[in-house]
């Protein structure tokens, strides 16, 4: 994996990035000109990670922290 | 901490008060009214006395009014979105979705409205606060938590400069896809060096809007007087032995997937713990101070009849006690070795690398030949072009000032 080759977790991976940018679009979810979908963002990332780790089985859905 | 309504003529301050920023507080201090949006980092400046304004003494029943009713009304959207949002999370992932995403009306409403709770106090306080108060700029040490990034909008909606210092160098390389940590709210981004300056850049954010500083989180590793060399440092942590090994242990980064998880983890323990018996060592596990349960590398330790210790702190007598320090992932950890004149090599994980030719690095596998190399490699000048490139304050230190002078000239 050193070499660049992505793995099926890293394909997920994309899917739940694009997933958790566009999620929200056009629900006008906006509190005092925050727009509450790009505020959670970073939070559906690491709710949605978790559950498709577990989905493979893997408890520990993460990866290493850098 | 003064009183909300205790009329100051210094101008206000936002920060959001992790502890990694705490060595710019006192010099901020001395020009602004800090107010922090972690209620912890108010106590806990106060409790070194670093004067602060405290935000929830702003709360009262026109703001929690203000806040249950904007959240409610956004739960109601949510409740009305929730046929709309199960169908995109199930086309996002043909057929591969985890089962709660098959029924987001059976939680989507209630995973918004705790959100939006959150969010709406906090913007209703800061509102408060702003009748009162000229807000100066706000600095965050990351911008993509939901209370730190809503805390970034909520300024730029009001034209109030906003400053990310990043707590740390993300070493993403530029082909490891997608990530949240690639991205910025802020006006400003401070930057600890050119790596983390090209970092941003390649993410979007324009280069005219980033300044060098340096690494302020690493400005004590220069107090070179109060740190151990390496023979205190074995004395002290009763190491009495020829090769001394350090091995970083990670953390569960929970914002993304990639490589294989768990299982990478107890390959790389386990690389460290042959490479302990190999070199006739003694292995110190430093463990990450956000890390899970250290009960695993006891285990590991026991099993395996290997002799070591386990912190999660201490980290200047960790790693000046070694010859070397193996890190699991390109950690930053390398770089404070590096620092500290320890050098390193990293277990490599997928998507992530440093950009420079230093620290050594492999697979698992491969660890036994790139340790040796790194163990070698002690004094090699080559580790200072390292540690500038992630730390322009090298060798001096000195970051802590360059923050507090910018962001004095950014919130003019």
């Amino acid at each position: 994996m050193a070499d660049g080759s992505a793995t099926m977790r890293s394909e997920q991976n994309e899917a739940i990035y694009h997933m958790a940018s566009e999620w929200f679009v056009g629900l006008d979810l906006m509190i005092d000109d925050i727009d509450l979908g790009d505020a959670m963002k970073y939070d559906v990332l690491r709710v949605s990670g978790r559950l498709l780790g577990r989905v493979q089985g893997d408890e520990r859905a993460e990866q290493p922290g850098t | 901490m003064s009183e909300p309504n205790n009329q100051e003529r210094k101008r206000v301050l936002l920060l959001y008060g992790h502890p990694v920023g705490q060595g710019y507080w006192r010099g901020l201090s001395e020009h602004y009214d800090l107010c922090f949006v972690s209620p912890q980092a108010t106590e806990y400046a106060a409790s070194i006395g670093v004067p602060c304004i405290n935000l929830n003494g702003f709360l009262n029943g026109d703001v929690q009014e203000h806040a249950l009713n904007v959240s409610a009304q956004i739960a109601s959207q949510a409740v009305k979105n929730s046929d709309i949002i199960t169908g995109r999370l199930l086309s996002q992932f043909n057929g591969s979705a985890p089962p709660e995403f098959h029924s987001a009306q059976d939680w989507w409403p209630g995973y918004v409205l705790q959100h939006a709770q959150a969010i709406a106090l906090q913007s209703a306080l800061l509102t408060q606060l702003s009748n009162v108060r000229e807000i100066a700029g706000c600095v965050v040490h990351e911008d993509v938590a939901p209370d730190t990034r809503s805390l970034v909008l909520w300024c730029k909606a009001r034209g109030i400069p906003t400053i990310h210092v990043p707590h740390a160098a993300c070493h993403l390389r530029a082909d490891g896809g997608s990530d949240i940590h690639r991205e910025s709210r802020s006006d400003w981004i401070l930057a600890s060096g050119e790596y983390e300056r090209d970092f941003y850049v390649a993410g979007g954010h324009p280069m005219n809007r980033i300044a060098i500083v340096g690494a302020p989180q690493m400005d004590g590793l220069y107090a070179d007087e109060v740190l151990p060399a390496q023979a205190e440092a074995r004395r002290v942590l009763d190491i009495d032995n020829e090769r001394v090994i350090c091995y970083a242990g990670t953390w569960s980064q929970t914002t993304a997937i990639r490589g294989t998880g768990l299982s990478e983890m107890n390959d790389g323990l386990h690389a460290v713990i042959d490479l302990t018996h190999e070199w006739q060592a003694v292995l110190i596990i430093k463990s990450h101070p956000n890390g899970g349960d250290d009960k695993v590398y006891a285990q590991a330790l026991r099993d395996t009849n290997t002799p070591g210790l386990i912190t999660r702190h201490y980290l200047s007598y960790a790693v000046r006690a070694a010859d070397v320090l193996v890190a699991q992932g390109p950690s930053n950890i390398c770089i404070e070795a590096a620092i500290l004149g320890t050098p390193s090599c990293y277990i490599q994980s997928e998507g992530f690398d440093y950009a420079h030719e230093l620290p050594f690095r492999s697979n698992a596998e491969q660890l036994s030949i790139v340790a040796r190399e790194a163990r070698d490699s002690r004094g090699d000048p080559a580790w200072q072009d390292f540690i500038r490139l992630y730390n322009a304050a090298h060798p001096e230190g000195g970051a802590v000032e360059a923050v507090v002078e910018k962001v004095i000239e950014l919130c003019q």
